[in-house]
């Protein structure tokens, strides 16, 4: 009997209660953290199946360079192939410049998934530089992994005062999602 | 009144099966290893908790100082003559005798505790939560495992002490 540790009956009772309560906690969070990554796990899945559309959060006009830089963001789950460019300039009162349009200039920019990069579009060469009054109507056309189609997205840049500055234009609701950072030796 | 008793009886088992159905397929593959790991560990504690349990009716019946049923404490016990040992003596060999079971099904259940952990040594971790959450399947195991080993390590304590005291009671009262 030697081996037999001598005790009570309640406090065998009493250990048991006790780590009955810790180990019920543990199995719990085990199965509940099993059933929260099931369910992350399905909305991955439903998440990725949506087809992505590219959203231009702000743009600003580069003087220095004479190109108007976008802020192309893809909220989706997977990525998106910028193809090309379009660009239709319509002159404001005050602009020397008459009206043009630039078609279909190659772009080959690759969005990844859930992140934002800057497209540059060159304005006409040898053009005037814009000024307050200046529309500038810029498309993008772009096709995702789900379709041969080809989607055309269009943002139009109305030049104010602070745009014919270089200042940035964001737009004026912005997604909560992870922004590019900024470009070194940018604005 | 046996016939009403006898299809709530059925009612009950009907519902406790579709119940057990349902939980099963809404269940996560984590939640599944762990009923498996509990089925499992059942099977392989089932003459432990058999035996401790008859045990303590036995010790509890003799400590009280009524005379218990000597059968299966006799059958239990693995030692010659039985039938000459007082009911303490017996108990105290009965207890005896469940030991290697006892042995046996810890031993399966640390390797079990130790493969989970090797699971878990995994350095370095990739994501703090998954480590912390536990994602393995073998980690389902383990805690359906645990519950069969608090039932054991519980109903061999209280036998023990059952035992043990039974064994200090006078000697005419457990003769």
């Amino acid at each position: 009997m030697k081996q037999y540790r001598s005790g009570s009956v309640q406090a065998v009772v009493i250990w048991t209660l006790v780590i009955a309560l810790l180990l019920g906690f543990a199995i719990g969070s085990f199965s509940a953290a099993s059933r929260a990554r099931a369910a992350v796990a399905a909305a991955e899945t439903l998440a990725a199946g949506i087809p992505p559309s590219p959203v231009v959060t702000s743009a600003r006009y580069d003087k220095a360079n004479d190109q108007l830089v976008l802020q192309v963001l893809n909220p989706g789950l997977v990525p998106v192939k910028l193809i090309d460019q379009s660009l239709v300039f319509k002159p404001g009162a005050a602009s020397q410049q008459e009206a043009y349009a630039l078609t279909a200039i190659p772009l080959g920019v690759e969005v990844a998934p859930l992140s934002a990069v800057e497209v540059e579009l060159k304005l006409k060469p040898e053009s005037e530089k814009l000024e307050v009054g200046d529309v500038v109507a810029a498309s993008v056309s772009y096709t995702h992994p789900f379709s041969k189609d080809l989607y055309v997205l269009t943002h139009v840049f109305k030049v104010n005062e602070e745009a014919a500055k270089g200042k940035e234009q964001k737009e004026p609701a912005q997604p909560q999602m992870n922004q590019a950072k900024p470009q070194k030796g940018g604005k | 009144m046996r016939v009403l008793l006898g299809i709530l009886w059925g009612l009950l088992l009907v519902l406790a099966a579709w119940g057990l159905a349902v939980g099963v397929a809404f269940a996560t593959p984590q939640e599944l290893a762990m009923l498996l790991g509990f089925a499992g560990f059942m099977l392989l504690a089932g003459r432990l908790l058999f035996g401790y349990g008859g045990l303590i009716a036995f010790a509890e019946a003799a400590g009280a100082g009524s005379e218990p049923d000597r059968a299966q404490a006799e059958a239990e016990a693995r030692v010659p003559e039985p039938e000459r040992l007082g009911l303490a003596a017996l108990a105290g060999f009965w207890l005896a005798a469940l030991d290697p079971y006892r042995y046996a099904f810890y031993a399966v259940y640390l390797l079990l505790l130790l493969i989970t952990l090797a699971t878990k040594l995994v350095l370095p971790l990739p994501d703090m939560w998954a480590w912390i959450a536990g994602s393995s399947l073998i980690e389902g195991v383990f805690w359906g495992a645990s519950i069969v080993a608090l039932l054991v390590w519980a109903l061999g304590a209280a036998a023990a002490v059952l035992v043990v005291r039974l064994a200090a009671l006078p000697e005419q009262a457990t003769t």
